[in-house]
């Protein structure tokens, strides 16, 4: 029986070998998006689970409601760590680990800023199995000045030689001996360092690690449990015993498994979950075209069947005959899949920003392409198969489907059902990439361009004004200002007693800034003045605030009362416009002081001649920046970057997804428009005879195309009708999520609505001007 | 074998009910060759089809060895078409994706037989019909004729007791007809119930019994002819 469907699935993909070339085109584009998914999603999944104790391990985080709103941070205090172990029976270790941040470190004439060091307590090593290339980790901290490092940072320091034994200098400060080397991390560990120092030390560095059970949030706890502790029940009873409740927040701790901490940090696996359904639609209208075309192709084959159902065939057989059928080209298509699979891979990463590969070995792999094969088929032949298999055998023996109609809408809602998707994607699109414009050119209201930045350390941060008069001798650098922070990157904030009659707890972020600081930004004041040279007072005495924090205030005219700030007493001089000095999508500008440093600080700004577009000559202008400033930290290398340049991670994340749903949009287009085409081929060749006949007796061309595309323009309008509304609400929620978000106009929607009419008869018109355009006589002469 | 009472046909439109068989009473024995004639219109392939279990009457009882057809499930037609029923067309209806003898094995495999017995009933047909050069070639490839051998070694491959035969002949000239009509004739004396639907008066004489249809209603019938003939005898 297979033997005799499969020479019957040979001879009818012979006979229309267009067609079944569009069928595995199109399932393989299907089924490679499901790949591309699956691969993605295993990945994200993939995070932190090679630990040997992996599904013990736990991150203690600082949950915080505020009515509806919950936020979860994965750095809590440094006594958590010890109330879980000594108050909990279930937890068997626990460790503290502190992210050092940059840290430089010096071996001989070789200084390197390093991003990625850590410094943990001993029990670490018993929570994590960190594989050691050499050196072992066995009370190894108890020595305060060991450090354990990754073998690609011993590269970079040791190059060939042993480094077991030779000494690190860090922070200028503190030797450290390396007592250990550890592989590198995998590309699929979330906690990673390149090196490591003892928890003991950070005192020393300058890094207070005592507190409450609150403060100073900036670390790490990690936990291991007992086997079989139920960790819910034990959050439970964290949650109850660490907590703290102010202004309408609440805290609490709550463990949070090691394995889920990426998902948890990078915005949880919601994100996981709409991609995957977005590539299940997209496999569902590759099987959509599929059953489309075989329901098209099946009409030719009504003969066959019906004698197939004379001569004793039961309805299942027919069907099984059909699954098979459909199996074997989604077999096919899998192996066109996997092609595609493997050449877009690196375009996929390039946008997801991740290092996936995939092996032919790998027996998860092998399983999901088996499993996604056979479900492909299996969908895509059984619902032709139940619908041809019930009509009676006898009407089809006459040539004539007493049910055809029915099959017609059937294959019409499947079309329908395409378009809307189609439509669907497109207005997502529209929306996505606009609103990714919004964050680029948002009009932020201050001017960041041509701003060098230099991030200072102690060894320069005092030392601003002799760095600003030689810096300005350059002629291109126009200006120079300082502040505590950057200024498009004013965050976080907390809560600080501040007001002017009314002194109450109010989140609010502060900003230490220098007399240009104004001026260089091109910022507005609403009212009153900034800080002047004019006025000795303004570095003990003046305050300013931003717009929002102005607005906050009972009084109207605030400007030169006082106005209390934490337990000291300012004269408010001005306010300041407000600005976006944090991400366009998550908020809207907050309330800020402003005090006066004019000495020290942590940032130093450079404005650069923006008429200076010669490239080679900015680039002097930066290198002579670096001589300068260089000059100045000799032991220890300075950030430098442009202000442009820095930006949020909830917007990378953006740019990732909008450039995944285009994506997707690009596909369900191409897959639509190929069902399309094959649907209009088949169609139009059912239609040749009626086609001449109508041109014998007087029918023009654009008569014929017209009739041919009617049907087309009907369903793209109902298509239309149908996804409108649905976007528009999916649209409508997403964009609630940013605090600056665009319009949905109706032109987004009608744009969406264009395009896929313009697609649709385009394809349509393609096929039914071919056979408008032909000769009639040639046609007819075969009846 | 077969008894057909009160059987009826018709299509409903808007405004009026178009018969095509009124009150058809038939009886068929085993071992007869029935022929149906008729001009076209008639009614006699839908009454074929009826017999056939491809059609269902609008109004009337059908039983076909006793059983009441009109009430049985389609898993029990299946039933039917694979252990009792052959079919022969005027188009032959061959799969033209298939060789012969794939042709005729196919009812074999839907009937579950094994492959060894498959093989062996295959050739065994392919034997009787001096078709074993054939057997590999497609339906394309042979002649009108030898098509139509094809479909009746397809049909009787399942050793039916009836064979329905609609206009087997209507596509083959004259001398291949008859070489047809032979080999039917020989098989209803092997014991296979006949079936016909024929224009050609010749090929009706082949017939034991024949009934001529108009406008859906039986207007002669020579078995009842006979019989009272025979009536008429004993009186």
């Amino acid at each position: 029986m297979i033997r005799h469907n499969l020479r019957i699935i040979l001879a009818s993909a012979l006979k229309n070998p267009r067609v079944a070339l569009i069928n595995i085109i199109g399932l393989s584009l299907g089924l490679a998006c499901a790949l591309l998914m699956y691969l993605w999603v295993r990945d994200e999944l993939s995070f932190d689970k090679f630990y040997k104790n992996a599904g013990h391990i736990y991150l203690a985080y600082l949950k915080g409601t505020s009515g509806n709103n919950i936020s979860y941070q994965s750095t809590t205090s440094p006594v958590i760590s010890k109330r879980l172990k000594d108050e909990c029976p279930e937890v068997r270790e626990s460790a503290r680990l502190f992210s050092l941040g940059e840290t430089t470190v010096k071996y001989g004439d070789k200084i390197i800023n390093e991003t990625s060091g850590a410094a943990a307590d001993q029990s670490i090593f018993s929570i994590f199995d960190f594989r050691f290339v050499s050196g072992s980790s066995e009370n190894v901290f108890e020595d305060p000045s060991s450090i354990i490092l990754t073998e690609s940072m011993a590269h970079r320091y040791f190059g060939n030689e042993d480094p077991i034994g030779k000494d690190l200098l860090i922070n200028n400060k503190l030797n450290f001996t390396v007592r250990g080397i550890i592989h590198d991390f995998q590309k699929n560990a979330y906690l990673r360092f390149d090196f490591v120092i003892p928890f003991s030390v950070l005192p020393r560095l300058d890094v207070p690690i005592e507190g409450s059970d609150f403060y100073p949030c900036a670390f790490y706890n990690y936990v291991m449990l007992n086997e079989k502790t139920n960790y819910l029940a034990l959050n439970e009873r964290i949650g109850k015993n660490i907590t703290m409740e102010n202004n309408s927040i609440k805290f609490e701790i709550e463990l949070i498994p090691v394995t889920k901490t990426y998902l948890q940090d990078s915005g949880g696996a919601g994100r996981l979950i709409i991609f995957s359904i977005i590539s299940i639609f997209v496999l569902f209208l590759a099987c959509i075209n599929y059953v489309n075309l075989t329901i098209g192709s099946l009409i030719s084959r009504v003969k066959e069947i019906s004698i197939r159902r004379i001569i004793g065939a039961e309805k299942k057989q027919l069907v099984f005959q059909l699954v098979t059928e459909s199996v074997l080209f989604a077999f096919l298509a899998s192996i066109v899949a996997i092609i595609i699979t493997y050449l877009f891979l690196g375009l996929f990463n390039n946008i997801t920003g991740k290092q996936i590969e995939f092996k032919f070995t790998d027996a998860d792999f092998l399983g999901v392409i088996i499993l996604l094969t056979l479900f492909t088929g299996f969908i895509s032949g059984l619902l032709p198969g139940l619908k041809f298999a019930s009509v009676v055998a006898n009407d089809l023996l006459k040539n004539k489907l007493s049910s055809s109609s029915d099959i017609g809408s059937f294959r019409k809602g499947l079309v329908i059902f395409q378009l809307v998707i189609t439509i669907f994607f497109l207005i997502s699109s529209i929306v996505i990439n606009r609103q990714s414009k919004l964050i680029t050119s948002f009009n932020s209201g201050f001017n960041k361009d041509n701003i060098y930045y230099v991030r200072l350390n102690e060894d320069i941060s005092g030392k601003i004004p002799e760095l600003r008069q030689i810096l300005l001798q350059n002629p291109q650098i126009l200006n120079i200002a300082s502040a505590s922070v950057l200024p498009n990157r004013i965050v976080t904030g907390s809560y600080f007693k501040w007001g002017i009659s009314e002194v109450s707890d109010k989140r609010i972020c502060e900003a230490r800034v220098d007399y240009d600081f104004l001026k260089i930004f091109d910022m507005k004041l609403l009212a009153g003045r900034f800080f002047d040279t004019e006025h000795p007072s303004d570095a003990e005495k003046s305050i300013l605030i931003s717009e929002t924090a102005y607005n906050m205030l009972q009084e109207k005219n605030a400007i030169d009362k006082p106005f209390h700030y934490g337990n000291k007493t300012y004269n408010l001089i001005g306010v300041v416009k407000n600005y976006q000095h944090n991400s366009v999508l998550s908020q809207t500008p907050g309330a800020i002081s402003y005090l006066l440093s004019p000495n020290s600080n942590s940032y130093l700004f450079i404005k650069i001649n923006p008429g200076l577009t010669d490239l080679v000559a900015k680039d002097q202008t930066i290198r002579y920046i670096h001589k300068i400033c260089d000059s100045f930290s000799p032991n220890r290398p300075l950030f430098y970057s442009f202000l442009n340049d820095v930006s949020y991670n909830i917007e990378t994340q953006f740019e990732t997804r909008k450039e995944l749903i285009f994506l997707a949009t690009l596909l369900t287009i191409l897959i639509s428009i190929i069902g399309l085409f094959g649907l209009v081929y088949q169609s139009v060749k059912y239609r040749v005879k009626e086609i001449g006949i109508r041109k014998i007796n007087g029918a023009r061309v654009s008569e014929v195309m017209l009739m041919l595309n009617r049907g087309f323009i009907a369903w793209i309008a109902i298509a239309f009708m149908i996804a409108t509304p649905i976007a528009w609400f999916a649209m409508h929620k997403l964009l609630n999520n940013f605090a600056n978000k665009i319009r949905l106009d109706w032109w987004i929607f009608a744009l969406a609505g264009l395009m896929a009419f313009v697609i649709t008869i385009l394809t349509v018109s393609w096929q039914s001007w071919k056979a408008a355009s032909r000769n009639p006589v040639e046609v007819l002469r075969y009846e | 074998m077969i008894s057909l009472r009160h059987i009826y046909k018709y299509y409903d439109s808007k405004f009026q009910r178009t018969f095509v068989l009124k009150d058809i009473d038939l009886e068929i024995h085993e071992g007869e060759f029935f022929t149906i004639m008729g001009p076209s219109g008639a009614g006699k392939s839908t009454l074929l089809n009826i017999i056939g279990m491809l059609d269902e009457p609008s109004e009337g009882e059908y039983f076909f060895l006793d059983q009441h057809v009109t009430k049985l499930s389609e898993k029990k037609k299946v039933e039917f078409h694979r252990n009792y029923v052959g079919f022969i067309f005027q188009a032959f209806h061959l799969i033209d994706e298939l060789t012969v003898y794939e042709n005729i094995e196919t009812p074999l495999i839907y009937k579950g037989m094994k492959v060894s017995v498959r093989k062996s009933v295959v050739a065994d047909m392919l034997d009787r019909f001096n078709m074993v050069a054939k057997k590999d070639l497609f339906p394309a490839q042979l002649s009108g004729g030898q098509q139509q051998l094809v479909a009746i070694a397809r049909a009787i491959a399942g050793k039916p007791k009836l064979l329905l035969a609609d206009e087997p002949t209507g596509n083959l000239h004259s001398d291949q007809g008859k070489q047809i009509m032979e080999l039917l004739k020989s098989l209803n004396k092997e014991g296979i119930t006949i079936i016909q639907v024929t224009h050609n008066e010749e090929f009706a004489k082949y017939g034991s019994r024949i009934i001529r249809l108009a406008d859906g209603l039986i207007s002669e019938d020579s078995g009842i002819a006979t019989a009272e003939k025979k009536t008429n005898k004993t009186k």
